[in-house]
């Protein structure tokens, strides 16, 4: 009798300890997991301006209002930041050897190039560069370094440090006030313009071939694979690419930090991994 | 098991029947106190009854009336040997054992009373008194139903078990099963605002989830504990329905003598 007792208790704690169900979708262990959930935040800042994923692992980004510019790793350890030489760095890229970043400083040293090996080192500073161009952004491309003001993409050549003549306005001008510019694999460069709420994919020469409106401002975006992500105040909106059709909308659910519900500098690493800028903070969703 | 301790508290209502268990036989057939003479003597010389049974009755009453029932006691037995159907005699030694609370010595007394005058109306109320324990006592001998215990122990853990007498149990199986009930319920609810705060969460939602986790498997147990505490007592108010502390209180006539006893169950 008190074997089967033993018995039926043993079947009701086995049977009876399952466990709950995984329903939320920003679970990405529950059956209805929709792809992306945030796993944290990377930074303090006062007002964050561009940011930008350089694989391996570092992430670079720039702050407009306390003239800054910081190097971190992906998983928010802070490499270094660089102060006292900048007038407001609006926009940051870097390949292999050097970092460069876009200042409002247009008098002088407007596009700054630095030693990642060693930051400080201001012997490697770009020679005065647009003097009469108040540049915002910029992207790397092998060794062509897409510059952008409110309205024009401008071709900077790393290897000649000099401007290689090609530049295009970008439509519909007049009023086009570009917040982010990227290139994907094949060199081609696309621009987001926080005016008409426009993502406008031009050819490696300038020739537009493809764009998309959207109902919400723009600040920036980013390219992973085959969709763009656009943070806006409804959530990351995540866009086929080139088809610039609309796939989903992440980071809206829920309660919490993982949420994005401004629009803000963007990038993202070939993993998947989104890096969003939240005005005071890089917020990460991983997939 | 409930044996060993059952009959841990042997009351006995009436208090000679722990006194007396030697046996009440003894005492009678053996007179069990000695007259003092010379108090006979005195007694005899002041009032003078008119024989010396009166005289010893008289003198009987005298320390009946004083409360002295013990030397009362003497005179009255007394006379119940030299006179054994001398039924005044026999009642007033009933009075006497009945003062002292020496109740089986008093029933004795008052059966010999009935016996050599069976419309005395005293020895009859008596024996009346006693017939009537001994009726509960054969009511409480009967069998007990097991669905008794059963519903009660199915609507109140412990309730049943306080039908068998069986208090101690029935405070741990009621304390076990509302204690464990409490718990499940306590659990639940934490596991229900958990569970909603790991749903609605955007962030850290494995530990939400984990949280959820635990408290739903601390609810489960705990649900389970108050279900085996519920089945076991309900098992255990069947099993001893008709146990000895179940039938209570046992009233038992040994010889001439009458006993009440009562078992504490645990």
């Amino acid at each position: 009798m008190k074997k089967y007792i033993a018995f039926l208790a043993a079947i009701i704690l086995i049977t009876g300890c399952t466990a709950l169900n995984r329903v939320n979708p920003t679970d990405p262990k529950a059956g209805n997991y929709e792809g992306l959930h945030y796993t944290g935040s990377i930074g303090s800042f006062t007002a964050l301006s561009d940011i930008k994923a350089q694989e391996p692992n570092t992430v670079w980004c720039t702050d407009s209002a306390a003239n800054k510019i910081y190097s971190f790793m992906q998983d928010g350890d802070q490499n270094f930041a660089l102060y006292g030489i900048f007038t407001g760095p609006t926009g940051i890229c870097a390949d292999a050897s050097y970092f460069y970043v876009v200042d409002m400083d247009t008098a002088y040293h407007n596009l700054k190039r630095f030693n990642p090996a060693n930051p400080t080192d201001t012997s490697v500073l770009q020679p005065p560069l647009f003097a009469s161009i108040a540049l915002k952004k910029c992207a790397l491309y092998g060794t062509s370094i897409y510059l952008t003001d409110s309205n024009t993409v401008y071709v900077f050549d790393t290897t000649t440090n000099a401007m290689t003549g090609v530049s295009w306005q970008v439509s519909p001008a007049p009023g086009t006030s570009i917040t982010d510019i990227k290139t994907d694999a094949g060199g081609n460069v696309i621009v987001a313009d926080s005016n008409s709420n426009d993502i406008l994919v031009y050819s490696p020469t300038g020739i537009l071939t493809s764009s998309f409106q959207y109902s919400f401002n723009i600040q920036g975006f980013a390219l992973c694979g085959s969709y763009l992500y656009i943070p806006g105040s409804g959530g990351l909106h995540k866009i086929n690419y080139p088809a610039l059709t609309e796939a989903q909308v992440l980071a809206n659910y829920g309660q919490g930090n993982g949420k994005v519900d401004a629009p803000g500098p963007c990038d993202a690493f070939a993993d998947g991994t989104i890096l969003v800028g939240d005005v005071t903070t890089i917020k990460v969703f991983a997939p | 098991m409930e044996k060993n301790f059952l009959t841990a508290g042997l009351i006995v209502l009436f208090t000679s029947a722990v006194f007396g268990f030697g046996g009440p036989d003894q005492d009678f057939n053996v007179p069990h106190t000695v007259i003092d003479v010379s108090k006979k003597q005195a007694v005899d010389q002041t009032v003078k009854p008119a024989t010396k049974i009166d005289a010893y009755i008289y003198a009987g009453d005298k320390y009946f009336k004083a409360g002295n029932f013990n030397a009362a006691l003497k005179y009255y037995f007394y006379v119940t040997k030299i006179a054994p159907t001398n039924v005044k005699a026999w009642k007033k030694t009933a009075f006497c054992y009945y003062q002292l609370k020496k109740h089986n010595y008093a029933y004795y007394c008052f059966q010999k009373v009935l016996k050599y005058d069976p419309a005395d109306k005293d020895a009859a109320d008596f024996m009346d008194f006693y017939k009537t324990i001994m009726s509960n006592s054969a009511s409480v001998r009967e069998k007990r139903e097991m669905f008794d215990p059963l519903w009660r122990s199915a609507i109140c853990p412990g309730f049943g078990q306080f039908y068998n007498k069986q208090y101690l149990k029935g405070v741990l199986y009621g304390a076990a099963f509302f204690g464990a009930l409490g718990l499940t319920f306590y659990e639940a609810s934490d596991e229900k605002a958990k569970y909603s705060k790991y749903v609605t969460a955007n962030e850290n939602q494995e530990i939400a989830f984990d949280e959820a986790q635990s408290s739903w498997n601390s609810a489960l147990i705990w649900g389970i504990i108050a279900g085996v505490a519920y089945g076991v007592n309900v098992y255990d108010a069947c099993a001893n329905y008709n146990s000895d502390e179940a039938r209570g209180l046992s009233v038992e006539i040994r010889g001439k003598s009458v006993y009440l006893a009562a078992s504490m169950g645990w």
